[in-house]
């Protein structure tokens, strides 16, 4: 038995250890490109190609104005610049906003429907358009003025069929949103070598650009177990499709400001993965599809197991733990534990030397992800992520599972 | 057919089995160092215990004034909480774990031998107590375990000697056999009566208050 405990504890480690490296390593070995990409002229004189923005909204009366703002001013010649809110069945004060705004500003298309989910909304835009390119924006998000530029002037390549922008959060108030800011960074700098490698899976909600034409190809979002982002990032991939990413085109959106807010968005996106996995279980371990199916959704997949066994694991050691104490004060009463301060007590165990090398990866990937993402150096809050994630991932995680053993479905909100 | 960036999958690998080679090393040195910590420590008590024999030897009963045996007792105290520790890190079944472990033993015997030779000359009314253990399918030790820590913490004068039954040392065994000690740890052994496991600290402080 405690051999089997050691195989699956050093596989884990085996596995997370391997994928710091990998992306470190090819970090490292493209720094100089991704350096020459943040130089890379995104401003022309002409030739921009048409885009339309789709904003879908279900009672968002309180956010809606700011992303449309936030839509007005970007830097892109705006007789190319179609806007189109697609409101979702809004049972607040949405629709009446909206109109307030057609009126200021005629040039934005505003249609209402019946609730039906986030891509139908998406979908209901895409068929009423016919700009070259599609991009989507939530409307809990916010984008930097060159952002579409940096985006658009992309698709020169006609082999690429989307571009991704790198996420941040916007204006972080609480500490739950403070500690997202550098798994928001770390994800920047992830997606941008996954990228790099041709293996992303997931082209997200906000402010992804698709070529228009792609849509004819491949169909239009599905219902994708509340991650339909993830479903036409898996199918492009199935059809060979290039997705590129810009880390230094700008969306900010707003993160859950509670454990309970982020729980759940976070079971909504394991959830999703855990599913799509399983609609995509073909592309597992299939060289054919390259390093999606070779790296990104193995490792992923792997280290949600993970999680799991090592939650586990702490569980059963607690409990032990527990047990021990309460027979102890059962037998002579409370007494706090004494602490000898000696270096001899330092654990050397291979699998304690591991896991803080894994910590020592992790901080090299933060510092260089938050160097890429143009933010200021948080050491403290990146210790704040690195101490907190690991104690409430493992809740999301589990939820998640369960959902997908007894085929439960996540809400949107 | 998509690229595969085989290389990179070959760089990763590589780095990743240097970094378990590399901890497995360091492991080993870090913990040899520990060992070897212990081994020095070990040396020392057979020196100062010898010394005390010796001095013992010479003065004979007039050295019962200048008798203090404090330090040995608590780098003996020290060392057992360090071997514990060790083996809880490399596990019970490392040889070099158990053969600090035998040595260990052996130092206490001569260090119970000795103690008992000294109350005896110089009539001090020492109590000591022998505890016996086993690794293996021993559910009460535990408890045990935590009312000789409560002995050790309120009654100091207490002699407390610890021997792992399973530790197969002739020594120990020669010590089972004269205070005839059944095999069915944990087995507690004051001034040379057995005692069942106990329950509570109460209980043990029952039969300790009367000797002390």
């Amino acid at each position: 038995m405690d051999f089997l405990q050691h195989i699956i504890v050093y596989f884990f480690l085996f596995v997370g250890i391997y994928f710091e490296v990998f992306i470190l390593c090819a970090y490292l070995i493209h720094r100089k490109n991704i350096k020459a990409d943040e130089s890379r002229a995104f401003e022309r004189t002409s030739d921009y190609p048409s885009v339309t923005i789709v904003v879908p909204v279900w009672n968002e009366e309180k956010t809606v104005g700011k992303t449309l703002e936030s839509l007005f001013g970007l830097n892109y010649p705006k007789e190319l610049l179609k806007i189109t809110v697609v409101d979702d069945g809004s049972i607040d004060g949405t629709w009446n906003i909206l109109q307030e705004y057609k009126t200021t500003y005629p040039h934005i298309e505003i249609y209402h429907k019946e609730n039906g989910g986030k891509h139908t909304a998406v979908n209901y835009a895409i068929q009423r358009t016919t700009t070259d390119l599609i991009g989507c924006l939530d409307a809990d998000s916010y984008v930097h003025p060159d952002t579409l530029k940096k985006l658009v002037c992309r698709f020169d390549d006609r082999a690429i069929m989307a571009v991704t922008p790198a996420i941040k959060i916007h204006n972080p108030k609480t500490y739950i949103q403070r500690i997202q800011t550098i798994e928001y960074a770390m994800g920047i700098l992830f997606r941008k070598v996954i990228a790099i490698i041709g293996a992303l899976h997931v082209t997200p909600g906000p402010f992804t650009i698709f070529r228009r034409t792609m849509f004819d190809e491949i169909g239009l979002f599905r219902h994708a177990h509340n991650t339909e982002d993830m479903e036409m990032a898996f199918r492009m991939q199935t059809h060979h499709l290039k997705i590129e990413d810009v880390h230094t085109a700008w969306v900010y959106t707003t993160g859950p400001n509670t454990v309970k807010k982020l729980y759940k968005q976070r079971v909504r996106w394991t959830y999703g993965f855990l599913r799509n996995v399983w609609d995509y279980k073909f592309l597992f371990l299939n060289a054919r599809y390259g390093n999606i199916g070779l790296l990104t959704i193995p490792v992923a997949f792997t280290l949600i197991i993970g999680v799991v066994f090592s939650t586990t694991f702490f569980l059963f050691r607690i409990s032990h733990f527990i047990q021990a104490k309460f027979i102890e004060w059962k037998t002579i009463g409370f007494h706090w534990p004494t602490i000898e301060l000696n270096t001899f007590y330092l654990s050397a165990k291979q699998s304690i030397l591991l896991t803080v090398f894994i910590f020592i990866l992790m901080s090299t990937l933060a510092y260089n992800a938050q160097k890429l993402a143009k933010q200021p150096l948080h050491i403290r809050r990146t210790i704040m992520y690195f101490l907190t994630y690991p104690l409430i991932s493992p809740f999301w995680i589990l939820r998640s599972i369960y959902n997908v053993l007894l085929a439960k479905t996540t809400s949107w909100r | 057919m998509k690229p595969v960036t085989t290389k990179l999958y070959m760089a990763a690998l590589a780095i990743t089995v240097t970094i378990f080679i590399g901890a497995f090393f360091i492991s080993q040195y870090l913990n040899e160092r520990k060992t070897s910590e212990l081994k020095a420590i070990e040396d020392k008590i057979a020196i100062d215990i010898l010394s005390f024999e010796t001095q013992f030897d010479i003065f004979e009963e007039s050295s019962c004034l200048t008798f203090n045996k404090s330090s040995i007792r608590s780098e003996l105290q020290s060392l057992d909480q360090k071997l514990i520790f060790l083996e809880g890190q490399v596990g019970a079944n490392d040889p070099e774990v158990f053969r600090l472990k035998r040595y260990y033993s052996l130092l206490q015997i001569r260090d119970y031998l000795l103690t008992k030779r000294m109350s005896e000359q110089c009539n001090f009314d020492t109590v000591f107590l022998l505890y016996f253990y086993s690794h293996e399918n021993c559910p009460e030790c535990q408890t045990q375990e935590y009312i000789l820590r409560s002995v050790r913490d309120n009654y100091p004068q207490v002699e407390i000697y610890t021997f792992d039954y399973d530790v197969d040392l002739s020594a120990i065994r020669t010590l089972i056999n004269l205070h005839n000690i059944p095999n069915n740890p944990p087995i507690i052994d004051i001034n040379g009566k057995l005692y069942a496991p106990f329950k509570s600290f109460a209980d043990i402080e029952v039969i300790l208050k009367p000797l002390l």
